[in-house]
């Protein structure tokens, strides 16, 4: 017989009593909202929908039920209780995000078998990594870089920890500089996650936030739109980290490197060789794509044809696969079919919501009471922005945090006069600001396993830098915003 | 070369058309019915203001297998003789005769339509919950006046829930609809500017009853399998005090 159980050994008091009653929970929270009568505004489609949302969100939460099996069942709970169109649930895993995650995927498998990825971090420590400054500045610029070429946090932290590993041995950081270990490992995963937001394509919610601004909003937030509005900001963060870090955790003055460790690191480096064919070819399906993610605007006019983001990734992905061209067969692009599943139900789950006009039911309601109509927009973006950054704490899959924040800031800004986009974008620039604990990213769990640092280090880091984010997103919407037109 | 003459010519003789009909028959202002099923019929309750025509006549849109039951002028002229079933350009309409031509007159009118309520199996695909029913409504404006500002009001009967509506549909845009209560009954709410003779507005919503066995019945599965899984999972509320004291948690992506 074969035994389906969690392991609940790694889980704490408060988890294990959330996996104890999250599913008799959600089932009866779902019960009530079927037998309850249909509040005044929606329909019985509304109802179930929310209820099923409700249901769904608890399952995820409280991680009773596996993700992508919660998914699952909240598809066929939508259908066959009438929360939306059969048609339409099952539709969600056709969506263009879902194939831009697997092509997404498909591109990781393929820089990552190149190792092109491996050497372009390498290159940037050996040539710029002298000091202790420089080595943390180049780990901030070898984060960023790779984040255009590895569309995954959890991928850029597994390539890049065992550089830092190498780079705190050399300057003895378990013997004495402990803080240059504190700073090396959280400003590795505050550089993962904040490079992150600068780039659609560098995470998959990310990617789902602009479906979701196109689905509820019909604007179409372009790769090179997303990436000017945000690197800015992105930058300026990532300046500011390096500056708290430093204030909270300053290394020893003479804190010097053994010439052991960095010779290591610059053997490694040479260890790679020429650039090999497989690295070569996986540069110009990645430079071409890059290329066609940046000149979206001038695709007609250069070659007569628009590519869609989505279109750009599956050519990219299916390059990789190519006779002569690609370097892949299928069974080394690793697909992980589970979040697309999961993704598909967490679509699902959030799409219905506002098909059946139940997203801005709610919320009319909600911030009718607020009185938002009656907030000036800069007040209500600085309280939106702050919910958005901060809303990580409350959910640890970055996903689910999209699916309920997206919608509820359009269907905010619809009542409250204001333009969806104004709201809605400069919040989806806070999507990856998952850096306040480890259980926030995969990527924290990355750098949190290294033992240079406590959780108590990340929170207090993690929020000084959330707020120096705050502070500059809230400066942007009155300048490099409202000059793009974003909050103008 | 001559077509485009000819075609012009048709357009302007069109416009003149439209603008002689428009002073022959009145106007409508505002234009709202509220319907209400009386069993399998529907009873609709209209409140209009219009301006009277130059023969002092208002044209009233008729309903199909409709009679008015009872009417009466709220403000404005005095009724001469009223409403009578007429025929104008092929279309059937109410004409009520009032003594003063182009006045402003409000009035309203109670009519018995026959069927509205004739409620049908619902078309769905694929799965979904047993006994949705639709119903369907369509508003035709028979009269040549045009109604500037038309309002109507589709309630849903009672002991049935609003399962959904179809038409009009729902939009991320614009709201198309509304949703609301009056007199304690559900009730849709269409509106729509400047409706001209002849145009329409549909209404076709799905209603549904919850059957009360199988809410009885999946309430006692939920209970039953709550309590199952809380039985069967009881080995973690034991292992409780031997966690660790840190909120270390898991991504999940």
């Amino acid at each position: 017989m074969v035994t389906i159980a969690r392991d609940l050994s790694s889980k704490s008091k408060t988890e294990k009593v959330m996996y104890y009653l999250g599913l008799p929970l959600a089932m009866m929270v779902l019960m009530m909202f079927y037998s309850m009568p249909t509040p005044d505004g929606i329909t019985f489609e509304g109802k179930m929908s929310l209820g099923i949302f409700f249901f769904a969100l608890i399952l995820w939460i409280s991680e009773s039920l596996p993700n992508y099996a919660t998914s699952m069942v909240a598809i066929a709970l939508l259908s066959v209780l009438g929360g939306w169109a059969e048609k339409d649930a099952l539709g969600t895993l056709g969506y263009g995000v879902i194939w831009l995650m697997v092509s997404a995927f498909i591109i990781t498998s393929g820089m990552e078998k190149s190792g092109l990825a491996k050497r372009i971090a390498l290159a940037i420590i050996t040539r710029f990594g002298k000091t202790w400054k420089s080595i943390l500045m180049s780990l901030m610029a070898a984060n960023f870089t790779i984040a255009f070429i590895i569309p995954s946090t959890t991928a850029r932290a597994a390539m890049l920890l065992p550089i830092v590993l190498l780079i705190a041995k050399a300057y003895n950081v378990e013997n004495g500089n402990k803080n240059l270990g504190k700073l090396l490992s959280i400003q590795g995963l505050q550089a993962n996650n904040i490079s992150t937001s600068a780039i659609v394509t560098a995470t998959a919610p990310q990617i789902l936030a602009i479906g979701l601004l196109k689905e509820f909003t019909g604007s179409e937030v372009s790769w090179g739109e997303w990436f000017i509005a945000s690197a800015p900001i992105a930058v300026l963060t990532l300046i500011a980290s390096f500056f708290i870090g430093l204030m909270l955790f300053r290394p020893k003055a003479d804190a010097q490197a053994g010439g052991d460790e960095i010779q290591k690191i610059q053997q490694q480096y040479d260890e790679l060789g020429k650039v090999s064919l497989n690295e070569k070819k996986a540069a110009g399906i990645f430079l071409l794509t890059i290329g066609l993610w940046a000149s979206d605007k001038w695709h007609m006019d250069i070659f007569g044809f628009q590519f869609s983001l989505v279109m750009v990734a599956i050519i990219s992905a299916s390059l990789f696969f190519m006779p002569y061209v690609g370097i892949l067969n299928w069974k080394e692009a690793k697909i992980p079919w589970n979040l697309m599943v999961f993704a598909a139900g967490a679509y699902a789950a959030g799409v219905s919501l506002s098909e059946t006009g139940v997203a801005s039911w709610a919320l009319s309601g909600l911030f009718s009471g607020l009185g938002v109509q009656h907030m000036s927009f800069t007040m209500l973006y600085g309280v939106v922005i702050a919910i958005s950054s901060f809303s990580h704490f409350v959910f640890t899959s970055k996903t689910v945090r999209t699916i309920i924040l997206i919608p509820t800031l359009v269907g905010l800004a619809e009542t409250a006069g204001v333009s969806p986009l104004m709201l809605a974008l400069p919040a989806a620039f806070t999507i990856a600001d998952t850096i306040t604990l480890p259980p926030h990213s995969k990527a924290n769990l990355v750098y949190y396993s290294t033992g240079y640092f406590s959780v108590n280090n990340q929170l207090l880091y993690g929020v000084l830098t959330l707020m120096a984010k705050w502070c500059i997103l809230f400066g942007a919407s009155f300048t490099w915003f409202a000059y793009l037109g974003i909050t103008a | 070369m001559k077509k485009v003459i000819a075609k012009s010519a048709i357009a302007a003789l069109s416009v003149m058309a439209f603008n002689v009909t428009a002073s022959e028959f009145g106007e409508i202002g505002t234009y709202r019915e509220v319907i209400t099923p009386v069993e399998k019929n529907a009873m609709i309750e209209v409140t209009l203001t219009a301006t009277t025509a130059d023969d002092a006549k208002v044209y009233l849109p008729a309903y199909d297998g409709g009679s008015i039951a009872s009417y009466q002028v709220l403000s404005g002229g005095n009724l001469v003789s009223g409403p009578q079933e007429a025929n104008v350009h092929g279309r059937d309409v109410w004409v009520y005769q009032f003594d003063k031509p182009n006045a402003d007159i409000s009035l309203s009118q109670t009519l018995s339509v026959n069927k509205v309520y004739k409620a049908k199996k619902a078309k769905l695909k694929y799965s979904h919950p047993a006994g949705v029913k639709r119903v369907s409504y369509e508003f035709i404006n028979s009269s040549p006046a045009t109604i500037n500002q038309y309002s109507g009001v589709l309630t849903v009967p009672k002991g049935k829930e609003l399962y959904g509506v179809v038409t009009p549909e729902w939009s991320k845009k614009k709201k198309t609809f509304d949703i609301s209560e009056l007199n304690g009954q559900k009730v849709v709410q269409v509106d729509r500017k400047k409706l001209s003779a002849a145009d329409s507005v549909k209404f076709k919503i799905r209603t549904y009853a919850p059957s009360a066995a199988i809410e009885r019945t999946l309430w006692a599965l939920v209970i039953f399998l709550s309590g199952a899984l809380l039985w069967k999972r009881r080995g973690i509320l034991s292992e409780l005090n031997d966690s660790p004291t840190t909120t270390k948690k898991t991504a999940t992506n």
